[in-house]
């Protein structure tokens, strides 16, 4: 007996149970005493609950036009159009967030190549300043690394291709949008339009509702 | 006029249909807000409470059981109670009779059909569930106030409560069991048809 069985003998006695789920309980019912008695008392204590008197209204509670806290109900179109508004802002609203967070991941994306091309013409550069002491002092055989002149064209190399970098088709999509600003614009059209529709529906409403109910 | 054709035209603002409607609920609403709030006066703030939430959302009402649809109002307008009371906790309201003194039972409870002593064994009877119900945590009561007091059937409480049908099933079977353990306790008070059983469950 655990608290699952509890749970089947409550919905047993409300009739909530499977055919093969009723047959089941019905079957431990008949052997277990345990079961036959808890369900005795979950019957009790239903039918004491469902013998309590129902009271009667201790005062009439219909709306009268003169209470300050009664407003005319929305049209049933209202909610629709709420929620389409809604909608339509939230989607503006991440598309300006796609097309502001894409520039950051270009730049990103376009700066960390960066060194994969000055790798080309930066590393050498630098085993080119370093060469010298190294060249000298641990390697005898200097002479066979290139002299610092042979290498030194390299920066010029590493300043070309950050040169022609903002030329490539990186350029074009740091500046291009991800989103179209049609669709941004007609997102952003929809969640106005459906907003003034939607107020001016329940303007209406609350009008029609006020002259025939509260000043008439 | 059926109770549907008058939620048509009280959607499109008729305040007479919805106060039809309100006159088929009210006292179900009440009960349930009493149960729930286990005071006369808060119950009777929740309920008008209620009505006035349910006509302002008559569009959120997308067809189904309107019963079950105007407990969800007075169960929100129940929890918003409890709500301030926590924020502002005040001693619980006797009902008071015509001279202001406080008295044991509100007068529309009075039933004249029975003996004073049936009357008292009936009081003593309510007070003694009144005071189980109040001890069950908030969300079992709110279940088993809507199943067992209401008469909603499982999917008409999810409804009102906005929990899952597997849940509803859980919270009443737990509601039942705490019930019938506090129930126990005033064993001499029940009558003898509903006198529950003292044996062990394990």
């Amino acid at each position: 007996m655990n608290f699952h069985d509890v749970e089947l003998l409550s919905a047993y006695l409300d009739g909530q149970l499977s055919p093969s789920e009723t047959t089941r309980v019905e079957a431990r019912l008949g052997r277990e005493r345990v079961l036959q008695s808890v369900l005795s008392d979950l019957r009790a204590s239903r039918s004491l609950l469902r013998a309590l008197p129902q009271r009667k209204a201790p005062h009439d509670f219909r709306l009268r036009p003169q209470m300050k806290r009664l407003a005319a109900p929305a049209p049933s179109a209202f909610p629709a159009l709420r929620f389409a508004s809604v909608l339509a802002s939230l989607l503006f609203l991440a598309t300006l967030a796609v097309n502001g967070l894409t520039p950051l991941a270009t730049s990103h994306l376009a700066a960390a190549p960066a060194p994969a091309y000055g790798m080309g013409g930066g590393a050498p550069a630098e085993a080119a300043t370093a060469a010298p002491g190294t060249g000298s002092q641990a390697l005898p055989a200097a002479p066979s690394t290139p002299a610092p002149e042979q290498i030194a064209p390299a920066p010029d190399l590493q300043t070309q291709a950050q040169k022609t970098v903002p030329q490539g088709p990186r350029a074009a999509t740091r500046t291009a949008p991800l989103i179209p600003p049609l669709w941004q614009g007609i997102l952003a059209g929809l969640a106005v339009a459906l907003g003034v529709v939607a107020w001016y529906l329940r303007s209406a409403r609350t009008r029609e509702f006020r002259q025939r109910w509260i000043h008439n | 006029m059926d109770e549907n054709a008058l939620i048509g035209r009280a959607q499109h603002g008729d305040l007479d249909a919805f106060n039809q409607v309100v006159l088929t609920h009210q006292d179900a609403l009440f009960n349930a807000a009493l149960r729930i709030l286990g005071d006369d006066e808060l119950a009777a703030d929740a309920t008008q409470e209620a009505f006035l939430a349910a006509f302002r959302g008559l569009a959120g009402f997308r067809g189904g059981s309107f019963k079950a649809w105007l407990m969800r109002t007075v169960t929100n307008a129940c929890y918003d109670e409890l709500r301030r009371r926590k924020r502002r906790p005040t001693a619980p309201l006797e009902p008071e009779g015509r001279e202001g003194e406080d008295v044991e039972s509100p007068m529309w409870l009075a039933d004249p059909e029975l003996s004073p002593e049936q009357q008292a064994e009936a009081q003593e009877l309510e007070h003694a569930i009144q005071h189980c119900l109040e001890n069950l945590p908030l969300e079992f009561r709110t279940v088993v106030v809507m199943a067992d007091l209401q008469g909603l059937d499982y999917a008409e409480v999810a409804v009102a409560v906005r929990v899952p049908l597997g849940t509803i099933k859980s919270r009443l079977a737990r509601a039942r069991l705490r019930l019938r353990e506090c129930l126990q306790d005033f064993g001499e008070l029940l009558p003898a048809a509903f006198r529950l059983q003292q044996e062990p469950t394990s």
